[in-house]
């Protein structure tokens, strides 16, 4: 299990990757993210819920009532044009992180 | 999902209601019951599901300071006032009054019965017997009612206030200045109720009897006496400081 220390600078980029496949709502993105990553990754869903809250601020996601779950509206969360620049930006960056980590990690 | 409700309802205690928190409720809600049907669906039974729920909801202030939101704090509360030495001398004030109060009126319920032998002893002055026993027991009830009324309406106008550090000494120098007459009550209301024997034995009629009950109602009045102005006192001596009065 990875530590959420670990992992906070990207929690923000692992959602908007997943929401770039489609929309979803939150325990869906919390489900494909445990399950993408073999059960090594869970979010909290406290974590998850003020992520997305800060994306939507953002402008990155566009949240809207979809289907009724348990008999109330699900909050769907869609990935904007916005997002998908901050997403791509976010790739670049891992790319320059993971050289810089590795350079120095697997010496 | 009501056992799920209930603790987000828990989490979300302190915080002020707003569209914005009444929003993240539901969305964490609907979260939390996926989840829940998610775990039964795998097999869990309905407790592990709730737990394992429960273990993975993390915590709210990271919903909160995402949504802006700063949830009421002790410090943010107005801090209650303090309370004075006039306040607690009109609290002892009271407190004498009630312990007053409370001796004559369990003294008069003895002492009733005292009366009813008194008159008893004499066939013509039957009725006077449960009148007097009557009136005085009245008596000796709405002395204890009257008592405990208006120590109550003391104390409960001082309930906001909080207890301080000064005034925590101050009940502590009157309790042990009382320490003494509270000795001197207390052997004095024992003594009485000893010595209520002595007429018992020598006077062989029933006013003996009524000289024993006689001496151990004013006993049992100088002992309740001490005893509750005593526990006015340490009531306010053994308050911790910043404690509401209560």
């Amino acid at each position: 299990m990875i530590s959420s220390d670990s992992m906070r600078g990207y929690n923000d980029a692992i959602i908007l990757a997943v929401l770039a496949r489609g929309d979803s709502y939150g325990f869906e993105i919390s489900k494909a993210i445990t399950a993408g990553t073999n059960d090594a990754y869970t979010l909290r869903e406290t974590t998850l819920y003020s992520t997305l809250t800060r994306l939507v601020k953002s402008g990155a996601l566009s949240a809207y009532a979809g289907e009724l779950s348990y008999g109330r509206p699900r909050t769907y969360y869609h990935l904007t044009a916005i997002g998908r620049t901050i997403l791509a930006a976010k790739k670049q960056e891992w790319h320059q992180v993971q050289g810089v980590v590795t350079h120095f990690l697997e010496e | 999902m009501e056992s799920l409700q209930v603790y987000l309802d828990g989490l979300f205690k302190d915080v002020p209601p707003s569209a914005a928190v009444r929003q993240a409720k539901a969305d964490l809600l609907a979260a939390m019951e996926d989840h829940y049907h998610d775990a039964l669906a795998r097999g869990l039974s309905a407790s592990e599901a709730l737990g394992e729920v429960i273990s993975s909801v993390g915590s709210i202030d990271e919903v909160l300071a995402a949504l802006d939101v700063h949830p009421a704090t002790s410090e943010d509360a107005e801090a209650p006032e303090a309370l004075t030495a006039e306040d607690a001398q009109g609290y002892w004030q009271a407190t004498l009054r009630y312990a007053a109060g409370l001796g004559l009126g369990v003294a008069l319920c003895i002492a009733s019965v005292a009366l009813a032998v008194f008159f008893d002893r004499n066939p013509d002055t039957d009725a006077l017997s449960a009148i007097s026993f009557l009136l005085a027991v009245s008596g000796g009830v709405a002395s204890i009612i009257f008592a405990t009324t208006h120590r109550r309406r003391v104390a409960r106008g001082l309930r906001h206030f909080a207890v301080t550090p000064s005034i925590n000494r101050l009940a502590a120098r009157r309790l042990e200045a009382y320490q003494r007459p509270r000795m001197i009550g207390l052997v004095a209301g024992i003594t009485c109720c000893i010595c209520s024997i002595i007429p018992a034995i020598i006077i062989a009629d029933n006013l003996g009897a009524v000289l024993l009950l006689l001496m151990v109602a004013i006993g049992v009045f100088y002992m309740i006496y001490v005893q509750a102005i005593n526990n006015g006192y340490k009531r306010l001596a053994e308050a911790r400081p910043g404690q509401l009065f209560h």
